[in-house]
């Protein structure tokens, strides 16, 4: 399982519980990032391993573009942190206010899912993630 | 690298499922999705104001036919009327109802508020419609569906229908961009895997009006340039090789010529070996000597003018073929110098010209070079110098500054004209009085090739009837070591010293060269066994060891090198020096036979000095000479003939003059013949001819005819 495949799920997950206002969903998704991002078991990683014995490539979704790494924390596991982070802020503390913040979120990653093109991953890759 | 040994074109892979479009479509998507959530937004809070709106006229609607109701039934009974406020209630969507008034409390409709099905309570104070009304005391509660549920069902409905408008307009997008983008780079990889299948003459497709028939314009330049770039490699490559297979050719002409030089040098030196070995043995004998001498005398001067003819021939090949080598060795200038004064002063004599050498160099002066070329430089110039002079002198000068040795040789001979200084120094070209003089024409450029190599260069001053003079400068660096004279060993008067034993073995395939070997050895008192081959030398020695082993290189069954190999590996614990003999004088393969291990070289032709230096070089033998004298080695020059009567026939005169420019002995010979059949008066200049015949003088022949009359 590729991380943009990853993507893909999350982002239908996440577009579906947020019509159905499957909130138990959510809260279960946002769990799973967490966890992700504290353990670094990357579930794409963890399905990788199982199948073809091997890790997912890091420089997956990069676009070939040169990053300088600053520190040994993957993109994707900030990433996780981020989304997760995004989540509960427009889920939970600004449920009103800020009710565009899930949908924004579920709709980026279903096209990054799509496209293979994730800004805020790129973003992570410059600021030195690995 | 050439075209044929060019990397294999290998399958390009797309490293990623979605190409460009894929990610364009990806990019124009988040903005959509940005602006649709803007947008949303924004709709959603009209939406809001217009929710808003709605239920604060539905609440008026609903008091005002509430009102209307109960005064049209003139009560004031809400229970009683509960049917109609119901239907009110359902048809202006309002999910509940509560009525207080001073007299009643009634709840029409639901108004729980569930967790998942939240109410808005909408007003709590009757509406100012019914202000001026009879129902002015009474309150109604409304209870509308949640507001934000309300609210949020529309959003949700808009960013679905603006997520599906967004994702068909992304698969649009895509689908355009593909043909936009996919089509035309579709087009360009199968035209280059077209050109690296080998389709040389593909261009990309440059018609278009975008950026790719630009870059296909530019990419068509980089592809005829690359075919040009081709084309010149392998035009280079066939030119390479080309001039490979014709350097191979030439390769192969000369490795051909090397080859034939040292076959003949073999073939012709062994016979040369035999002729002129047992001369000098038969020499050795006093009562042949006695008897015998001027013929075998005759018999030495033919073999070694046969040697010195080879050897020039072989010279000049060396030369051309970049072969020659300097053998640089420690000697006196001095006594170079005086050798070939010795050697010229006789020959001056004989011809009555007047020998003159002015020696400016110090004696005992040693230097370091070449000095086999320098003898042969002075040599070919001293003796054309008395070849070409009739009257007068020749003199050789010598001086030096330093390191820096000039030698003139100067005669007053008949001198050169311009025309014939021309191709002088060419290989095998004669002047006109060269010509007559005989000789093959190879002297001079050998001189030249050898003083080049020298370092040097050969000056030439010359004019017709005014004699002729050469110079040349050589560098001659001084010897690290004094260099003791060499003592002139007359050869063929020494044994080895009583008491000294040496143990010999004579191997040659050829009888005739190994019998004269062994006669060689003998007569100095070796102890010879002989062996045809190199096996049978290697069973000798196994046999008994000897002092000294003596191995032609050339051998049936096993040769000299192997022969050599043997005896080594087989007498590990004792060495026995080993000498080559060999007919060849390519220096090549002389050093090549040091090589293999051989102590010495002993060329033929044999040379009783060469055999004796093996000895006492390689076994410190010691010899003593013989005292029987040794009688003169200059042949008798010939008594005088009287000439003045004698006329030969034209025809006769002509055939004797031709063969003696061109050195015809045989013929020579025949026409002498003629000439002893012809008459007694022609005797005596058959006999005088026949004198400087047996001494091969065809220049003393050429004289003699010069004073002859003839008609």
């Amino acid at each position: 399982m590729t991380n943009q495949a990853y993507r893909l799920v999350l982002g239908c997950i996440l577009l579906l519980s947020l019509y159905f206002d499957a909130m138990p969903i959510l809260y279960s998704l946002i769990g799973m990032l967490v966890i992700e991002g504290v353990s670094n078991r990357l579930l794409p990683n963890v399905i990788s391993k199982f199948r073809f014995h091997r890790e997912c490539d890091t420089n997956e979704g990069s676009l070939g573009l040169p990053f300088k790494c600053r520190t040994s924390v993957t993109a994707e596991r900030a990433w996780r942190f981020m989304v997760a982070s995004m989540l509960v802020v427009g889920l939970i503390v600004f449920p009103k206010s800020m009710w565009f913040f899930p949908w924004f979120m579920a709709f980026a990653i279903f096209g990054a899912g799509i496209s293979g093109v994730c800004p805020m991953y790129l973003f992570l890759k410059q600021c030195g993630f690995r | 690298m050439t075209p044929s040994e060019s990397v294999a074109p290998q399958e390009v892979q797309r490293r990623a499922p979605y190409g460009l479009p894929m990610r364009i479509a990806g990019i124009v998507f988040w903005g959509l999705v940005v602006i649709g959530l803007v947008v949303t937004a924004v709709l959603m809070k009209g939406y809001e104001k217009t929710l808003s709106a709605q239920y604060t006229e539905r609440a008026a609607i609903l008091a005002t036919q509430l009102e209307q109701q109960m005064s049209a039934q003139n009560t004031r009974d809400f229970e009683a009327q509960r049917d109609a406020i119901e239907a009110m209630i359902k048809e202006l969507d309002i999910r509940g109802l509560e009525i207080q008034s001073p007299e009643q409390f009634v709840v029409v409709g639901d108004i729980s508020d569930k967790g998942s099905d939240p109410t808005t309570i909408f007003a709590t104070k009757f509406p100012n419609v019914l202000e001026k009304t009879a129902f002015r005391d009474t309150n109604l509660t409304l209870y509308f569906p949640s507001f934000e549920k309300v609210v949020g069902e529309y959003r949700k409905r808009v960013l679905l229908g603006m997520g599906a408008l967004f994702l068909a307009f992304g698969v649009c997008l895509q689908i355009a961009l593909r043909r936009i983008l996919g089509t035309p780079f579709d087009q360009m990889t199968g035209d280059a895997k077209k050109f690296l299948a080998g389709r040389r003459e593909v261009r990309f497709d440059d018609k278009r009006d975008d950026e790719f028939g630009f870059l296909a314009g530019f990419v068509n330049q980089v592809l005829d340039q690359l075919n040009h770039e081709q084309d010149e490699l392998r035009q280079a490559l066939e030119r390479e090789r080309d001039a490979e297979s014709r350097n191979e050719e030439l390769r192969a002409a000369t490795r051909a010529k090397s080859a034939f030089l040292a076959n003949m040098s073999h073939e012709i030196r062994t016979p040369l070996n035999a002729i002129i070995g047992y001369t000098e043995i038969m020499l050795r004998d006093p009562a042949i000597r006695e008897k015998y001498e001027r013929p075998m005398r005759s018999i030495e001067r033919a073999g070694a003018h046969l040697l010195e003819l080879i050897n020039d021939i072989l010279d000049l090949s060396k030369i051309e073929a970049g072969a020659m080598e300097i053998n640089e060795v420690d000697f006196d200038v001095h006594e170079l110098i005086e050798g070939v004064g010795d050697l010229f002063r006789l020959r001056c004599a004989d011809k009555g010209l007047a020998w003159k050498l002015n020696d400016n160099v110090s004696s005992r002066t040693f230097v370091r070079s070449d000095q086999h070329k320098i003898r042969q430089v002075l040599v070919n110039l001293i003796g054309n110098a008395v070849k070409f002079t009739n009257t007068g002198e020749v003199t050789l000068s010598v001086a030096n500054d330093g390191d820096r040795y000039s030698f003139e040789i100067r005669d007053t001979g008949i001198g050169i004209s311009e025309e014939d200084q021309k191709r002088l120094f060419v290989p095998f070209s004669q002047g006109a009085a060269g010509i007559n003089k005989g000789g093959t024409g190879l002297g001079l450029a050998i001189t030249r090739r050898n003083l080049e190599m020298l370092g040097s260069d050969l000056a030439l001053e010359s004019h017709p009837g005014s004699g002729t003079t050469f110079r040349f400068n050589v560098h001659l660096p001084t010897a690290g070591r004094a260099v003791s004279a060499r003592v002139k060993r007359k050869a063929d008067d020494v044994k080895l010293a009583p008491g000294t034993v040496v143990d010999a073995i004579v191997a040659d395939d050829v009888e005739e060269n190994r019998e004269l070997l062994a006669y060689f050895l003998r007569g100095i008192g070796v102890s010879v066994r002989l062996a045809e081959n190199g096996k049978v030398a290697v069973d000798q020695v196994a046999q008994k060891m000897p002092d000294i082993v003596f191995l032609d290189v050339r051998m049936p069954v096993m040769d000299g090198v192997e022969a050599l190999k043997r005896i080594r590996s087989e007498n590990a614990d004792r060495y026995v020096p080993c000498v080559a003999v060999t007919a060849s004088a390519l220096a090549h393969e002389v050093e090549f036979y040091l090589q293999q291990g051989f102590d010495r070289l002993i060329g033929k032709p044999f040379r009783l000095n060469s055999i004796q230096t093996c000895l006492a070089e390689l076994l410190n033998a010691k010899f003593v000479s013989q005292s029987a004298p040794v009688p003169a080695t200059e042949p008798e020059t010939g008594k005088e003939h009287d000439l003045s009567d004698v006329v030969v026939p034209e025809p006769l005169y002509a055939g004797l003059r031709d063969a003696a420019e061109i050195g015809a002995v045989t013929r020579i010979e025949q026409l002498i013949s003629e000439m002893r059949a012809s008459g007694a008066t022609a005797a005596s200049l058959a006999a005088a001819l026949e004198e400087k015949l047996a001494q091969y003088d065809t220049e003393g022949i050429c004289r003699i005819l010069d004073g002859v009359a003839h008609r």
